[in-house]
């Protein structure tokens, strides 16, 4: 190897280290907070690496009124969100994989331009509506919104896995004796499982991380952003640091389980077709 | 024709696969954007103004929309620049290159109240920053980064946590991009004596450019909605456009004007969308969002 | 098991491309059909509409004197492989070739016997373990066959099964696909573009081109005996050479003249090429059927070396006549050089003659 090709060699790894550090380093902030003891809090300067690790901030928020019930909730409505997002969406990534049909295209704009709608507009009235229609204040009714804004990345990202099928797969299986479900199910639903484990995850932590809708749809059955946002202005800081933990790493795990796909995902979000 | 054989036809079954996904959008989408526009315009007796002038009134209006365009205005360009560059960096294929690009993705997964609370342990007055400043000698008093009387610095911490937050789906969209554009176009403009610079200039950002223009169109719409980060690190310091959106529900009960906000927030979504479509145009075909 | 397969008027529309044009066709039973044609010309949508994967626009399809029209792919008894094989990645090769057996309820000691049977038939009984992503591409193509051959379809539609492979296996898989029809002998549709595959299978071949069918024939009569100008220029390699002539009435017969050079036609032409005996028509001649001389002579058709191609066993000429090129093919030891001024005897009883308006064959 010559020096050139080293010293280009030593710049990037350098560079990449140095991004690969502003990305780890709060991350490893927020877990040393959360088992920092919380006295330690209060001590001036304070040691970055606690001087010893315990699970007190820890049991303090779990034991708040409301988080551990929090949790739960964000966990129901997160499934809920999930089962909704891919039995309404998924049949339409399907649909735009595999058929030309009039209004495709159409179809296509609509679901972008639904990307620009802000979360308050859609949430404000859509409470006013719950609240008509009992829907105020329940599980159902937040996993309904999140639905929504979930869908469009839905049928975008299904419509890319679905396009990573072959459609002759499922042609060859129906001129072997299948009928068009049935050549689905046999073929491209086990070809597609993967990729849409990896969209029900995403799915999974696009309801988990939301806030807004979440909190002005609910009093009692709160979400867990919704709780650590509400308690924002009246919980020590040590609080809110064991809530930023508990939020950051469930949504860490599946995107360590999806990274294969994101970028497939996102290829096909952003390919024609 | 039985109705089997008439479901099984390709001119009926994609609209049929496609039904349950229209009606959702239409009651989440179309009824929602129809109540807001007349929640925000309708009072007692009909047709008013007075929920957009109660908007315009509103003591914090003023900041929190210059906050907002701001924000959005310091923070995307920012990410479209490291996005870019760790998007090259990751794309010349080094050894590891896919773990390191794993690794800037993870962001992905966090909310933004959640990217909020990370930087409030760094940045709050005796959070990890200033501890680790006076270790180093470099301090004697903690700086108070977040505060009434700082509020520039405040908004600098909101900039470095939605930076470090949301450059991720940047750069997973621009290495999608980069993916998809062929070595061989690469390989003849080095033929063709195209130095590195040339070849980022002349060959692969204006193949790119649908996706920077996607990236700039969905990161632009979701920073002018962020507002669980200001509130998270600022409180009320740096008020935002969504953020006096959710206030004036939740706290002031008033689900007109905070419908009023959220209408301007969208009309100016819109037209942000539109002058990048405009002013940033890439052949139609060609264009992603 | 072999059955007969008619198109009645079958036309299939996309949006505003029409890529089957009212086609007639009748297929005999066991009969190996070529379908051929260049790209887009609707060979492929033709087998998809036999296969029932694209529903006609119009007309009717029968297999086995039974109205298919309007069944599915799974109900017409047709087999098919795919030109991209389409074998399950997510079955290994058994499961792949034993699906479309168990989708009919097979009983499972049949389907292993007949897999086991097929398997041997296609040299892969090794591989039967073995997942698609393990296999080579040749060996992918014989597990699609296999997959369709398996079931004893009354039908195999086959649509540019080869097109996939490096030269020297196509070459070996178009001799054991010859034998495998030999052997069971079920009716088979076959689509190529390329014409030296469908000249060395085909019992007939269809030529077509925009979505119609021009010549149906055998192969001898495809490449000996061309339709139209279409076919003569689209098969054969070289294609065949075409060149202006005029039509004149002599004493004795019928004879042509190209430019200065007279050509005497042999007399079974005659009463043959109607009234009107003072015609331009074109003149093709394949290039095995010119004789090349390194000299102009006496009743030769003098020509000009354009370029000089040596390939081995033969050498190919580009030559010019007036305003036309043609492609001959000499002996490689023959010396000339471009621009050299050479002669040509054509070989009268190969000469096909054309209306240049109507471009179909005459007589
Ligand atoms: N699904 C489709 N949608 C729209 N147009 C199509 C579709 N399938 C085929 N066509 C058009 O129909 C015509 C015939 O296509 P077809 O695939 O049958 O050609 P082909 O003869 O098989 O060509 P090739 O040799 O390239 O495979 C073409 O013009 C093609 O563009
Ligand atoms: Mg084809």
């Amino acid at each position: 190897m010559n020096f050139r090709v080293l010293r280009r060699q030593t710049w990037l790894y350098l560079g990449a280290s140095l991004a690969a550090f502003w990305v780890l380093v709060p991350i490893v902030f927020t877990a040393l907070a959360a088992f920092t003891p919380k006295q330690d809090f209060y001590l001036w300067p304070k040691p970055v690496v606690p001087r010893r690790f315990s699970l007190d901030t820890m049991r303090f928020f779990l034991n708040t009124h409301g988080v551990l019930n929090s949790l739960l909730n964000s966990v129901w409505v997160a499934l809920m969100t999930l089962g909704l997002t891919l039995g309404v969406g998924a049949p339409a990534g399907y649909a735009m994989a595999r058929f030309l049909f009039r209004g495709r295209e159409a179809f296509r704009l609509g679901i972008l331009v639904t990307r620009m709608f802000p979360t308050a507009l859609l949430a404000i009235p859509i409470t006013v509506n719950f609240i008509r229609w009992g829907l105020y204040d329940t599980l159902l009714g937040v996993a309904l919104i999140h639905t929504a804004m979930a869908l469009p990345f839905a049928v975008i990202i299904t419509t890319g896995i679905f396009l990573g099928v072959s459609k002759e797969l499922e042609e060859a299986a129906m001129t072997l004796g299948c009928s068009r479900l049935g050549a689905f199910a046999r073929v491209a639903l086990p070809l597609a499982l993967p990729g849409l484990a990896a969209a029900a995850m995403f799915t999974f932590v696009i309801s988990w991380n939301e806030v807004f809708a979440a909190t002005i749809l609910t009093v009692q059955n709160r979400t867990l952003p919704a709780q650590v946002l509400t308690m924002l202005r009246v919980s020590p800081l040590y609080f809110r640091f064991a809530g930023g933990f508990f939020m950051i790493m469930p949504a860490l795990l599946f995107m360590f389980f999806i990274r294969r796909y994101l970028f497939h995902m996102w290829g096909g979000a952003t390919a024609e077709r | 024709m039985n109705w089997r054989r008439f479901l099984g036809t390709d001119t009926l079954l994609p609209y049929l696969l496609l039904l349950p996904t229209l009606a959702y959008l239409l009651v989440f989408f179309l009824v929602p954007l129809g109540n807001a526009i007349s929640l925000s315009f309708w009072g007692e007796e009909g047709f008013t103004a007075q929920h957009f002038l109660g908007m315009f009134q509103d003591v914090k209006f003023g900041e929190a929309i210059k906050n907002t365009f701001f924000l959005a205005l310091s923070i995307v360009p920012l990410q479209l620049i490291t996005a870019l560059l760790l998007a090259m960096l990751v794309n010349t294929r080094f050894r590891g290159s896919k773990f390191f690009l794993y690794l800037y993705a993870l962001p992905l997964g966090i909310s933004d109240l959640a990217a909020g609370l990370v930087w409030l342990a760094i940045f709050t007055q005796h959070g990890y920053l200033n501890s680790i400043l006076m270790a180093l000698g470099l301090i004697e008093r903690p700086i108070y980064f977040i505060s009434y009387q700082n509020v520039g610095l405040t908004f600098l911490t909101i900039v470095l946590a939605e930076h470090w937050r949301a450059t991720a789906i940047v750069l997973v969209i621009l290495v999608a991009g980069l993916q998809m554009i062929s070595r061989d176009y690469l390989e003849a403009a080095e033929v063709l004596g195209a130095k590195r610079w040339q070849k980022l200039w002349y060959v692969i950002l204006p193949l790119l450019k649908p996706s920077l223009q996607s990236a700039l169109i969905i990161r632009t719409i979701f920073a002018l909605q962020m507002f669980a980060v200001a509130i998270a690190l600022g409180g009320e310091i740096v008020p935002v456009l969504a953020g006096e959106s959710y206030y004036w529900y939740s706290s002031y009960r008033n689900p007109h004007i905070a419908s009023a906000y959220a209408v301007l927030l969208m009309a100016i979504s819109l037209g942000m969308t539109w002058v990048y479509l405009r002013f940033l145009r890439t052949r139609p075909e060609v264009t992603r969002l | 098991m072999a059955a007969e397969i008619k198109l009645q008027k079958v036309r299939k529309e996309f949006g505003k491309v029409v890529a089957v044009r009212d086609l007639d066709l009748v297929v005999r039973a066991g009969e190996f059909l070529v379908l051929l044609g260049p790209s887009g010309c609707g060979k492929t949508t033709t087998l998809r509409c036999i296969a029932g994967l694209e529903r006609v626009n119009r007309g009717r399809v029968f297999i086995a004197g039974r109205d298919v029209t309007e069944l599915p792919p799974a109900r017409r008894g047709i087999a098919m492989v795919f030109q991209s094989y389409a074998v399950f990645p997510h079955m290994t090769v058994a499961k792949n070739i034993a699906f479309g057996l168990k989708m009919k309820h097979t009983p499972k000691e049949e389907i292993t016997r007949r897999v086991q049977e097929v398997a041997e038939l296609l040299q892969i009984a090794e591989l039967l373990d073995r997942y698609p992503a393990q296999l080579s591409g040749g060996q992918r193509q014989r597990v699609a066959v296999a997959r369709a051959i398996v079931m004893r379809p009354e039908v195999l539609l086959m649509d540019e099964p080869l097109s996939n492979l490096d030269a020297l296996l196509r070459l070996q898989m178009r001799a054991e696909l010859k034998r495998l029809h030999r052997e069971i002998g079920t009716t088979t549709v076959y689509v190529t573009h390329d014409q030296v595959e469908a000249l060395s299978l085909g019992d007939r071949i269809a030529v077509m081109r925009a979505g119609e069918i021009v010549q149906l024939d055998s192969p001898t009569q495809v490449y000996d005996q061309p339709a139209t100008l279409f076919v003569a220029g689209f098969i054969g390699t070289p294609p065949m050479n075409f060149l202006t002539a005029q039509l004149q009435a002599r004493e004795g017969g019928l004879g042509l003249k190209i430019g200065e050079f007279s050509l005497e036609l042999p007399p079974a032409w005659q009463g043959k090429l109607g009234e009107d005996t003072e015609r331009t028509l074109v003149l093709g001649i394949r290039a095995e059927n010119i004789e090349v001389h390194a000299q102009p002579g006496e009743g030769r058709l003098p020509a000009e070396v354009v370029v000089a191609e040596p390939l081995g066993a033969t050498q190919l000429l580009t030559v010019r006549v007036g305003d036309d090129i043609l492609k001959v093919a000499t002996d490689p030891d023959l010396p000339v050089q471009p621009g050299q001024r050479i002669g040509l005897s054509l070989v009268p009883e190969k000469i096909r003659l054309f209306d240049p308006d109507s471009e179909k064959a005459l007589a």
